[in-house]
């Protein structure tokens, strides 16, 4: 038997079921609120209980994910479920916001947090800067190579949980706002609408330009257990029970056998997983070579076998029937689960087939819905696959009932910040740019420093160009790469080390791994690093700006999805100059950690309502922008009226960010 | 940057979240 802990999504109580049955050690689920998965049915508070309780005595694992970012408005509701999950003891906490690792620190010190993928932890530093605040394991980024996962794990305390199978994101974890952009549902929030795998036209044509495949590593099973992986993860809280159940089986076995004979373990592995009806699969970035076939813009973005388009519509005397353009009823049958998927992406639909036969043009099928000509049908569960498992949950969960209380959420405690420190940074503008070259053209703009993204690229030319850089030291900020995978993690340390001891002093952490290497830096002149908290650090309330302020942060952006509202109750209490709100951007709405200009040539696009957006490629990494830039400009006034008028400070600085993104 | 030291409104810019937040499902009937 594998020591290695095999985990399993439970997005309802039949999902555990088939998790627990098919022998995961392991479950994760969301309770009805703060979890990323707010579209499944989740578990209500009871269920939950009497499924720790369950588990517990049979040596299972529970994990629930508390992964998003919490309002300000929501403390008191955050701070309840905090204190009820200490109460009830689950086995960890799948956590994102770093004011929920506050709050749990400050007043629930024995929950155990996992970082979950979301905080975008890709490298040991980033992994052990959240060991020292108390965290048990890490999920780690999705996007990192079998080497990097490898090396993660040998340079940790941490435990290691690693994707394993399952829907795959487009972007670098934790690193998109692209449903949040088009819509106000926040992946953040746990209300991902899935913008990735929508229809968009180019000049060229139209296609699913960024709805990935799904990602599968039964074969990686013996190259992951010896890389010093602690725990294999399923995705799909949003897949039914019978998925569950045949992935779980698939990867059990495999976890189980590999060592006796893994050709002969890996094949009953796969085809057990011929029962998963998801999308074509993808190793994705395990070898270190990024395969970009796991993008096909061909491929509608839902999950299922493909069965075709549909040719025709007949009618007779017992309904409508669906002509398909190629043959393939081989195995259907009455019962058979459908999805049909409109061919102009403005809808999709689930239908059970009602009747199958074979025509002199082709294969029939009799379901019924709104369906036209063109349409692409998908199995997505055959009728075989009804398989039940034993209930985990027992019939009567009546006497579960410990339910969060009404308390109120204390108020974090903050640093106090000194006035010295809260004058360097002066009122003002501070522009952002995304390439060396373009520092010159902000010279005749004169912002009161100028930002440049630090990145590799960028980081070679400032290197190139040391001697030409139109600001002095004091007048540049560094604001370094969200994304910091294993492979960049020396390399960076190695550049901060440099430019710190050339006298670079102002740096933008975006990532918890920078907040370790940044803490503690002092300049040749002894003078302290000045560290300000990035957007991608995601301060939604006034715990998180409390945890990075005490982990040495001295200034804060909030994140570029972050409403009105919640922003001015949020600044409330800290300092006004602590705040750099952005009121200029164009937001990378999300970042893929290769180049695709090796596989599309079109630079712009546009969605459904013609809204237009740029793809922009780079060598190490690319980034999607709006054409239409994110501005309150209009509103710095009010920003520096109600921010003085809500503390005793003066009033905050604001940041102009131009084209960020650009290359 | 000149508009943002005159506080002007720029044409064909967006908001993105900053008027009206999130967007906010619906509660969940509560089963519990």
């Amino acid at each position: 038997m594998s020591t290695v802990e095999l985990l399993a999504p439970a997005g309802n109580p039949e999902a555990l079921d088939a998790a627990i049955g098919e022998g995961a050690d392991a479950v994760y689920l969301g309770l009805r609120s703060f979890n990323a998965r707010m579209r499944s049915s989740n578990f209500a508070f009871n269920q939950f209980e009497a499924a720790v309780e369950v588990c517990r005595k049979n040596q299972k694992k529970v994990y629930v994910t508390v992964n998003t970012v919490f309002e300000q408005r929501e403390a008191d509701r955050m701070y309840q479920l905090l204190q009820y999950l200490e109460r009830v003891g689950p086995d960890g906490l799948i956590v994102q916001d770093l004011g929920v690792v506050k709050m749990a620190k400050d007043f629930f010190p024995s929950l155990k947090l996992h970082a979950s993928t979301q905080m975008n932890i890709g490298s040991a530093r980033g992994a052990n800067f959240l060991s020292r605040q108390g965290f048990k394991r890490v999920v780690l980024s999705r996007e990192l190579s079998l080497d990097e996962i490898r090396k993660v794990s040998e340079t940790t305390n941490l435990e290691t949980e690693v994707f394993v199978h399952g829907a795959l994101c487009v972007s670098a974890s934790g690193l998109c706002l692209f449903s949040s952009y088009l819509g106000g549902k926040s992946a953040n929030r746990g209300l991902c609408a899935q913008a990735c795998r929508r229809l968009y036209s180019t000049e060229a044509g139209s296609g699913y330009y960024f709805s990935p495949d799904d990602l599968q590593l039964i074969d990686r099973v013996s190259d992951l257990v010896e890389a010093g992986v602690d725990s294999f993860k399923i995705e799909g809280r949003m897949k039914s029970a019978e998925y569950v159940g045949a992935v779980v089986a698939a990867y059990r076995h495999m976890l189980d056998n590999w060592r006796i004979d893994r050709e002969r373990a890996l094949a009953k592995a796969l085809s057990l997983l011929q029962a998963d009806f998801a999308r074509r699969k993808t190793s994705f970035n395990i070898s270190g070579e990024l395969d970009l076939d796991y993008l096909k813009p061909d491929q509608p973005g839902g999950t299922g076998i493909p069965l075709g388009k549909i040719r025709d519509i007949r009618s007779y005397e017992d309904g409508r029937w669906a002509l398909m353009e190629s043959a393939g009823a081989e195995g259907l049958g009455e019962g058979d689960s459908l999805r049909v998927h409109h061919a102009d992406d403005s809808g999709r639909f689930t239908a059970r087939l009602k009747g199958v036969k074979e025509g002199p043009k082709g294969t029939l099928l009799r379901f019924d819905g709104d369906y036209r000509q063109g349409d692409e049908v998908y199995l997505v569960q055959t009728k075989t696959m009804g398989k039940r498992w034993k209930p985990v949950l027992p019939k009567d969960i009546g006497r579960f009932h410990k339910f969060p209380s009404r308390d109120l959420a204390p108020k974090p405690d903050y640093p106090k910040l000194g006035k010295a420190e809260l004058e360097v940074l002066p009122d003002g503008l501070y522009a952002l740019v995304g390439r060396v070259a373009d520092l010159h053209v902000l010279l005749a703009a004169r912002p009161e420093k100028a930002m440049l993204v630090f990145d590799r690229k960028n980081a070679e030319g400032l290197r190139r160009h040391e001697k030409e850089i139109p600001f002095k030291r004091d007048s540049l900020v560094l604001w370094l790469d969200p994304y910091l995978p294993e492979a960049d993690s020396d390399w960076l340390s190695g550049e901060l080390d440099y430019w710190i001891g050339q006298g670079q002093r102002f740096f933008v952490a975006n990532n918890p791994a920078h907040l370790g290497l940044l803490r503690g830096r002092t300049d040749p002149k002894g003078r302290p690093v000045f560290t300000i908290a990035g957007p991608w650090l995601y301060v939604f309330n006034r715990y998180a700006a409390a945890f990075l302020l005490e982990e040495g942060a001295r200034c804060v952006v909030p994140p570029y999805e972050i409403g009105k509202q919640n922003f001015m109750k949020v600044a409330e209490t800290v300092p006004s100059k602590a705040w750099m709100p952005v009121v200029f951007s164009y937001p990378p709405l999300f970042r893929i950690r290769t180049d695709l200009a090796k596989k599309y040539d079109f630079r712009y696009f546009t969605d459904r309502e013609r809204q237009a957006y740029e793809l922009v490629t780079g060598r190490d990494y690319s980034t999607v922008i709006p054409q239409s830039p994110f501005s309150i400009v209009d509103r710095i006034p009010f920003l520096k009226r109600r921010a003085s008028a809500s503390s005793s400070s003066t009033s905050p600085s604001s940041s102009y960010r131009s084209r960020s993104t650009s290359r | 940057m000149k508009a943002a030291e005159e506080g002007r409104v720029l044409p064909e810019t967006g908001r993105f979240n900053w008027k009206d937040g999130f967007w906010q499902p619906p509660e969940a009937p509560s089963v519990d």
